[in-house]
């Protein structure tokens, strides 16, 4: 399935509600009852529009959504603090030692804007495709590619709340798309998000009724 | 940078706090204990003289910190008596880095977190532990004794006593019992009283060398040190088998009167220690994980990041109902989320020197810790019916945070910030915090013999903390005060009925109120 909106706070309830009407019930294996699509295509033609709406929408919920801030150390700082198991900034800027973005997407796509090879991963099967492992990243690789002298980017998501965690998950991929394309001199692009369980949850329904409300 | 400014500001980046003239003036200048000890002599010229020498490294001192308040580095925040001035860092939260000819030093300032109690505790309703520090230190972190090398360990010690606040156990301490053991807990028995901190010893009977154990029984207790507590570790088949050893321990300890903390390891298997806030401990669960997945590869690993403590009775004087109780501490909660937040963001710069110990499995470290919500005055009532009704809203809070740190975590984790947030119950020790808690209104149970086990009214009493044992997750101490004359095989037997009969994991023999004297007898 394809949802395809100008703006990401548009984009963002149109796929709740689609969802809510055509997603299969399950329960996870931490019993919460859950409702599914597979393999979502998202798609935001201005991301810069609306970005930050969503989390501003998040947090003013009863419970404590992280901050901008956190969320941006989260993607942008090439540091891994030891509190986290994982966290995405290292995996793109120092993953084992290559910073992906500027000592790969950088020069390649100023080298050669058609280039179809800028990709990053952030998935370590080394240590993430392990029994044991609770917590390994939802986000598994990013594509960017220059159209129309824009950056697009696409990202496949393997889990994704899409009520909780997108709106979190959103910001972040367009900070790094925003920091990519400064970086490119260009303009940023559409943005693609490709979840591979795009779920909500049953507990949240209430919640999602009334943001579709307003 | 002259040297004195150099360790003024020195001491303010391993701790931003208050400190007074003298503090600061003992932290800096090596001679000025010999200088206060000088001031006691009888010979009046050495006297005089050792006044001046104060007066001077004094002056020397109130030179350099007025020059950093004139330079807005410092701040004034009153005057004590006799018109000591008390100093502290004038600079918002965040970092300043002040640089002065060849030298640089970079303060550091927690970031506040948000607040969600600040009425409570404006209303002197809740507190948290240690505040200055409350963001930027750990509250209690276990070292494994066998990991590290006996002549690093108070190295160690000392550097982590710059990123814990309240306790550093040391887990395992019967495997590094040799002559030199007692000069370390010798050395610390100083530190921890000018630092403020406690030291947990803990002692494991499975692999115990009885001659030098006694021998180190004996020492400790000569020394007996205040902030530094032993916590037995041992079932009842172990206390039996080491029956001479424990007799010897009761009579030394209850000479000197010192505690005698023992912990069920049949109930718990994960190590206890006693900090100034509180009882603090792992889950058992996850303290599994770790002996079967981490240790070894750290030095030990993180038990409490923050505390937040309410006062619970003075929160009901004012008519609050139980529903204003959850929320509070819902309230409590989300302060230490946000405070968990900033520690995460600023993990490497805050615990840098625990980070560097651990690498390259420094997030293991933090992987088991968690947080507390610690309860003063909750008013244990000889009327079970009135426990049962605290039990009630305890267990209903409890369960309301329970769900509260799953929601955030999976939130959080959806986020792409894979945190662990956990929050643990517990009861609060007046060391929490002097002024906030005020006078402590509680059941003392005093025992003088083991029939007084078999009384209606202990009975009860304990069997209702068996309870509270069960909703304090994050644990809790029976404290016993041994009153009369009597053997240390009697004691022993008491001990070893609370181990087989009640399920009470760690409890406390204070011989405090004890008149007369403990016999060893079987040796008489």
């Amino acid at each position: 399935m394809e949802i395809k909106e100008k703006t990401v706070l548009d984009a963002w309830k149109k796929s709740l509600k689609y969802i809510q009407e055509n997603g299969i019930d399950f329960i996870d294996r931490d019993n919460r009852h859950c409702r599914e699509i597979l393999n979502l295509t998202i798609i935001v033609e201005d991301p810069e529009k609306d970005y930050e709406k969503p989390i501003d929408i998040m947090q003013q919920f009863e419970w404590v959504y992280p901050s901008k801030e956190e969320l941006e150390s989260i993607m942008l700082s090439r540091e891994q603090t030891a509190s986290y198991e994982y966290s995405y900034g290292p995996r793109i800027f120092n993953f084992r030692g290559v910073d992906q973005i500027n000592n790969f997407i950088i020069p390649l796509l100023k080298k050669d804007p058609t280039s179809r090879r800028a990709i990053i991963t952030l998935f370590d099967p080394s240590i993430d495709s392990n029994l044991l492992s609770k917590n390994v990243p939802s986000l598994l690789y990013i594509y960017f590619k220059i159209k129309e002298d824009k950056l697009a980017l696409t990202c496949s998501i393997r889990s994704n709340d899409l009520f909780i965690g997108w709106p979190g998950n959103i910001y972040q991929i367009i900070l790094l798309q925003r920091h990519v394309a400064e970086l490119l001199g260009v303009k940023t692009g559409e943005l693609t998000t490709i979840s591979g369980s795009a779920h909500i949850f049953h507990e949240h329904f209430e919640m999602i009724d009334k943001l579709l409300q307003k | 940078m002259k040297d004195v400014e150099a360790e003024i500001l020195n001491k303010f980046r391993n701790e931003p706090k208050e400190y007074d003239t003298t503090r600061l003036a003992k932290a800096i200048f090596t001679e000025y204990d010999q200088i206060d000890e000088m001031l006691k002599s009888s010979d009046k010229q050495k006297a005089n003289e050792a006044k001046k020498e104060k007066f001077k490294l004094h002056r020397k001192l109130l030179y350099y910190l007025n020059k950093l308040v004139e330079e807005h580095i410092l701040n004034v925040v009153r005057t004590q008596e006799k018109g000591e001035k008390v100093f502290a860092l004038a600079m918002d939260d965040g970092n300043i880095t002040i640089e002065k000819g060849y030298k640089k030093i970079t303060i550091t300032k927690p970031v506040a977190a948000s607040n969600h109690i600040e009425t409570y505790e404006k209303q002197g309703l809740m507190k948290k532990f240690d505040e200055q520090t409350w963001i930027n230190r750990l509250n209690a972190v276990m070292i494994e004794c066998s990991l590290i090398k006996p002549d690093k360990a108070y190295a160690i010690t000392r550097e982590l006593f710059n990123n814990v606040n309240d306790v550093i156990a040391f887990n395992d301490f019967q495997k590094n019992i040799d002559s030199e053991c007692i000069l370390f807990i010798k050395r610390l028995t100083q530190d921890t009283l000018d630092l403020d901190k406690t030291i947990s010893i803990i002692i494991n009977f499975e692999d115990i060398e009885k001659e030098s154990f006694k021998r180190f029984i004996k020492e400790y207790s000569e020394l007996n040190p205040k902030r530094i507590n032993i916590v037995f570790n041992l079932n009842s088949r172990e206390l039996q088998k080491h029956s001479e050893i424990w007799e010897n321990i009761i009579k030394e300890f209850s000479e000197k009167k010192i505690k005698i903390n023992i912990k069920n390891k049949d109930l718990n298997n994960s190590p206890f220690m006693i900090g100034r806030a509180g009882i603090y401990s792992f889950d058992e669960e996850e303290y599994n994980t770790y002996l079967k997945m981490v240790k070894g590869r750290t030095m030990g690993i993180a038990c409490s990041q923050s505390s937040i403590a309410i006062n619970m009775n003075k929160f009901f004087e004012t008519n609050k109902s139980g529903s204003e109780f959850r929320q509070s501490i819902l309230n409590a909660a989300k302060v230490l989320l946000s405070a968990n937040a900033i520690q995460r963001r600023k993990s490497n710069e805050y615990f840098r020197n625990i980070n560097n110990q651990n690498t390259p499995y420094a997030a293991d470290f933090y992987r088991f810790s968690k947080n507390y919500i610690r309860l003063w005055n909750y008013d244990w009532h000889k009327d079970i019916k009135d426990n049962e009704e605290m039990i009630d809203l305890l267990n209903s809070t409890k369960e309301l945070i329970e769900n509260f740190c799953i929601s955030e975590e999976t939130i959080f984790k959806s986020c792409g910030i894979p945190i662990r947030f956990r929050i643990a119950f517990s009861s609060a020790f007046k060391n929490f915090d002097l002024k906030f808690m005020g006078e402590r209104e509680y059941t003392k149970t005093t025992v003088k013999s083991i029939d007084d086990y078999y009384s209606g009214d202990i009975k009860e009493f304990i069997i209702a903390r068996e309870k509270l044992f069960e909703i304090f997750d994050g644990c809790d101490r029976l404290r016993i005060f041994r009153s009369h004359e009597s053997t240390a095989q009697d004691i022993l037997r008491e001990f070893s009925f609370i181990l087989n009969t009640y399920k009470i994991p760690f409890f406390t023999y204070d011989f405090s109120q004890l008149r007369g004297t403990v016999k060893l007898t079987n040796f008489m």
